[in-house]
């Protein structure tokens, strides 16, 4: 159902004509931000939640939040950032509480920078079950840090730990990347299992 | 031009983090960052639900909040007065505590019993083990409580209530812990679960074997076997006395290991 925005509107002025129709409460409107923001913050969730029926119950959770919160968002940033950062601390909520999220001391490992992307083009979903492979704390870490731009002091902050455990779980999540990566190329896609529990 | 300018370092910031962003980070953020994954079909529904329950659920919430107050007003105001005319110098706690104390095995179980009511879950399976382990009778709702019985099986499932882990107590929480010296005779199964979790995770029982001695018939091995209750302890008689552990242990045994063997003649 797309009630709002067409090709010609910027994906800005699409999210503040959906922002002001929730607002507002204009009808189907609830349902038009959700399917318009479901699909990527879906992707958000299950990149922290290895289990895909988890994921789908923290979004949920994180969309109750949002609809219940819009009018404290502030047009400053951007809508999508603000929506991701919901769901981001959802799943985060939800590792925490369900006790899967684990960060262990380790030294910093010795990791070779020299990295060669794949020759061979690969999927993102395929890219998605490497770091759904990775042990909770190593993806926590990573996916905060690589993929959502946060500092370790932020990750240490929000995580509860410290920023040389956030360093030393994000240079163990690189080193195993590699690894996967590299096993991903000699062999058809043996992918490694999706890691829901502690390392 | 103030803003001009700041766009610029914002603008220079990011050039310089991705000049600076590691190989692989890059390499997953560009894959990953624009991934999409659909919901299932039943999401919507199911988030549509959750909306509607939330709007209609403020009203509930005044509505079980008033009577829940005027419940508990009420709840005092009686058992206060009640109270204040049998002891008047303790608080209400204390007076359930002290009654606890002094009160008889029999009338003990009956005040678990009371309590079985007010739980707000139950198994069915467990209420069994519960039951079986403490030989009590099924709760029955007809049961004749005095308001000071009410009060205490209250004060009991507080108690209850606390957290408790599935794990031994910690050391420092041993001093509620009640030894005994079993002779156990080999041929009877061996007492397996170190960690036995009633419904209400109230008793726990570990054993270390302290010898083995064989006999020209039999082989005996002498354990020492810890019992632990969660909310009875140990200064809070009856449950504990000698005889009564003895009978907790038989009936944990029997339950776990599905023989009927009686301990109590094995105590020393």
């Amino acid at each position: 159902m797309k009630l709002f925005g067409s090709n010609k509107k910027s994906k800005k002025q699409i999210e503040a004509e959906l922002l002001d129709a929730c607002l507002s409460g204009k009808r189907g409107s609830e349902r038009a931000l959700y399917e318009h923001f479901a699909d990527k913050m879906l992707a958000v969730a299950m990149r922290y939640i290895g289990n895909r029926f988890e994921a789908e119950d923290v979004l949920l959770t994180a969309f109750m939040k949002i609809f219940d919160n819009l009018n404290t968002f502030k047009k400053e940033g951007s809508f999508e950032g603000w929506i991701r950062r919901i769901v981001t601390n959802e799943a985060l909520g939800y590792l925490r509480k369900n006790r899967k999220v684990f960060f262990e001391e380790i030294d910093v490992a010795d990791y070779n920078e020299q990295f060669t992307p794949p020759t061979t083009k690969m999927e993102a979903e395929d890219l998605m079950q490497l770091v759904r492979a990775l042990p909770v704390g190593y993806r926590t870490v990573f996916n905060l840090y690589a993929i959502e731009g946060y500092s370790h002091q932020e990750i240490a902050e929000q995580l509860g730990i410290n920023e040389n455990t956030s360093k030393s779980q994000l240079s163990r999540a690189r080193k195993l990347l590699q690894k996967y990566l590299a096993n991903a190329q000699k062999t058809t896609f043996d992918f490694p299992q999706t890691q829901t529990h502690h390392e | 031009m103030h803003k001009k300018q700041h766009l610029i370092s914002l603008k220079r910031k990011l050039i310089m983090n991705k000049q600076d962003k590691n190989p692989i980070d890059a390499f997953f953020e560009n894959e990953l960052k624009s991934h999409t994954v659909a919901p299932s079909r039943e999401a919507w529904k199911k988030l549509e639900r959750r909306l509607e329950n939330k709007k209609k659920k403020p009203k509930r919430i005044v509505l079980s909040a008033f009577s829940t107050a005027a419940a508990v007003v009420m709840a005092m105001l009686m058992f206060g007065k009640e109270a204040d005319n049998k002891y008047p110098t303790t608080t209400t706690t204390s007076i359930a505590q002290n009654e606890v104390k002094t009160m008889p095995n029999a009338m003990l179980n009956e005040v678990i019993v009371a309590a079985k009511p007010i739980q707000k879950t139950s198994n069915k399976a467990n209420d069994m083990d519960h039951n079986a382990i403490l030989n009590l009778p099924k709760a029955n709702s007809s049961t004749n409580l005095t308001k000071e019985k009410i009060l205490i099986a209250s004060t009991v499932q507080k108690q209850e209530a606390q957290p408790s882990s599935r794990a031994l107590p910690a050391p420092a929480q041993q001093a509620n812990w009640k030894m005994l010296t079993v002779e156990m005779p080999r041929h009877l199964p061996n007492f397996e679960p170190s960690v036995i979790d009633t419904k209400e995770q109230i008793y726990y029982a570990k054993k270390e074997q302290v010898k083995e001695e064989k006999n020209q018939n039999n082989t005996e091995i002498t354990v020492k076997v810890y019992l632990h209750a969660n909310h009875f302890a140990e200064k809070q008689e009856p449950l504990f006395a000698q005889h009564n552990t003895g009978e907790v242990f038989t009936q944990l045994w029997n339950l776990k290991s599905g023989r009927k063997v009686d301990f109590k003649t094995f105590f020393r």
